[in-house]
């Protein structure tokens, strides 16, 4: 496969990956997009199901307690097991010690661009609201599908960002990282499947 | 933008009660845009309820539809509220990490013998588990919020929903326990006791409201520290 037919796949799964993330809040909530169902869905599509079962089985305990209730809009844990797994399936082959932290910051990133999105889509309300007031219907469908293919559009656009630009800078800065920080990303992956696994024991506690 | 959701949704109904009086379902329409907000899986049953309120303000007129659109209203915001506060801990704090449980024991047992196995088993255990009972929940709620209509607060105090959190969160318990086991199991001698020792931490420290990404970048501080000291 040619150089610029191997970044082929991480496009067409990041295309599919800006589309399913709509369903963690915008459009049916069907848990397509959670992190233990998308991250074996790309490892069984890239051929590495135990990558795809780790970052999954990662992502979806740490973002198990942190809950979009209200307004709060929490960390994108769909966002960061696609980018987490991208970085580590591209041809920059990021190892998975740094994909995973870089994944988790990703998903911080599309936290900060959502609450930005949202404050744009409260334009859309008042566009509605100003065609009621004036007697007219607003076009609602109009209104609800452009919001989804922006927060789609914007979506692709950070991921793109993170595997295209990201994961070549990450391959690139590895080999200079201090020995003693590479050796604690290293811990911290290694113990990452067993913190998770206590975030699932507390989150299931008996409460009276 | 739940509410315009909202409007969007019950439109179809609006335009049926209203369809002859455009000013009507004007009103109708701005009435339902104020703000609004619930759990996504419990707004059905709010939506029930509203279009057969809606429907009963719409064959009545004068004084009597007043105080009909005035209930309608009270009910609306009363229902979502008290809807989301059951739907959070039954949908979100019950139901996701129950299917996380069940998904991730079973990956477990099925990694021994082949991991693609185990891949697919994880996404299609979570997807089947949470989706059954919530779209039957959705379109049920929804035909039950039609038919209870200002009653929903008498009747859903005979709903199991509490029960139905104790179970999911003590299955749940089992199965995450379970895959702690199988995880534990596949874990060389020597550093088992280790990352028993990690998950228990992990669970003190949760009971201290630390979230999970602040253990994980304390794991990786910890160990460049204990990197740099030599001891790594």
């Amino acid at each position: 496969m040619s150089c610029l037919g191997a970044w082929c796949p991480p496009v067409l799964a990041a295309v599919l990956v800006a589309v399913l993330e709509l369903d963690v809040v915008q459009f049916g909530q069907f848990m397509i997009s959670r992190p233990l169902v998308l991250g074996p869905v790309l490892g069984l599509l890239f051929g590495q199901p135990q990558t795809g079962l780790v970052l999954g089985a990662c992502c979806e305990l740490f973002s198990l307690d942190d809950v979009p209730v209200g307004d709060k809009l929490p960390l994108n844990a769909t966002v960061a097991v696609a980018v987490s797994f991208l970085m580590i399936c591209s041809p920059s082959r990021v190892p998975p010690e740094l994909a995973l932290p870089a994944g988790l910051l990703a998903g911080w990133a599309h936290q900060k661009l959502e609450t930005l999105l949202r404050q744009r889509r409260r334009m859309f309300c008042c566009q509605a609201e100003q065609s009621l007031e004036q007697g007219r219907s607003p076009r609602l469908g109009c209104i609800i599908a452009s919001a989804l293919a922006e927060q789609a559009a914007w979506t692709l656009g950070l991921l793109l960002f993170c595997v295209l630009v990201g994961g070549p800078l990450l391959q690139w800065v590895w080999p200079f990282l201090p020995r003693g920080l590479s050796v604690g990303l290293g811990v911290a992956w290694e113990l990452a499947p067993w913190l998770g696994l206590g975030v699932l024991l507390h989150a299931l506690r008996p409460v009276r | 933008m739940q509410s315009f959701g909202f409007v969007y949704c019950i439109e179809p109904w609006l335009q049926r009660c209203y369809g002859a009086q455009p000013e009507a379902l004007r009103e109708a329409q701005q009435r339902h845009s104020e703000f609004f907000n619930t759990q996504p899986h419990m707004a059905s049953l709010v939506i029930g309820m509203t279009c057969a309120l809606e429907e009963s303000a719409a064959g009545s007129s004068g004084e009597e539809k007043a105080d009909k659109v005035a209930r309608l209203r009270a009910l609306k915001a009363a229902a979502a509220a008290a809807l989301a506060g059951l739907g959070d801990a039954l949908f979100w704090g019950a139901l996701r990490p129950f299917c996380a449980a069940l998904a991730l024991a079973g990956a477990m047992a099925f990694a021994r013998r082949s991991i693609w196995l185990a891949a697919i088993w994880s996404a299609a255990a979570y997807l089947a588990a949470y989706d059954l009972p919530a779209l039957a929940l959705r379109w049920g709620f929804l035909r039950l919020g039609y038919e209870w209509k200002d009653q929903i607060a008498v009747r859903l105090r005979d709903w199991p929903g509490q029960k139905t959190i104790r179970y999911l969160r003590w299955g749940g318990s089992l199965l995450a326990l379970g895959a702690c086991g199988l995880m534990l199991w596949a874990v060389p001698g020597p550093l088992r006791g280790l990352a028993a020792l990690g998950v228990a931490a992990t669970v003190g420290l949760k009971v201290l409201q630390v979230s999970a990404y602040k253990l994980y970048v304390s794991a990786a501080l910890i160990g460049t520290i204990a990197a740099w000291a030599g001891w790594l």
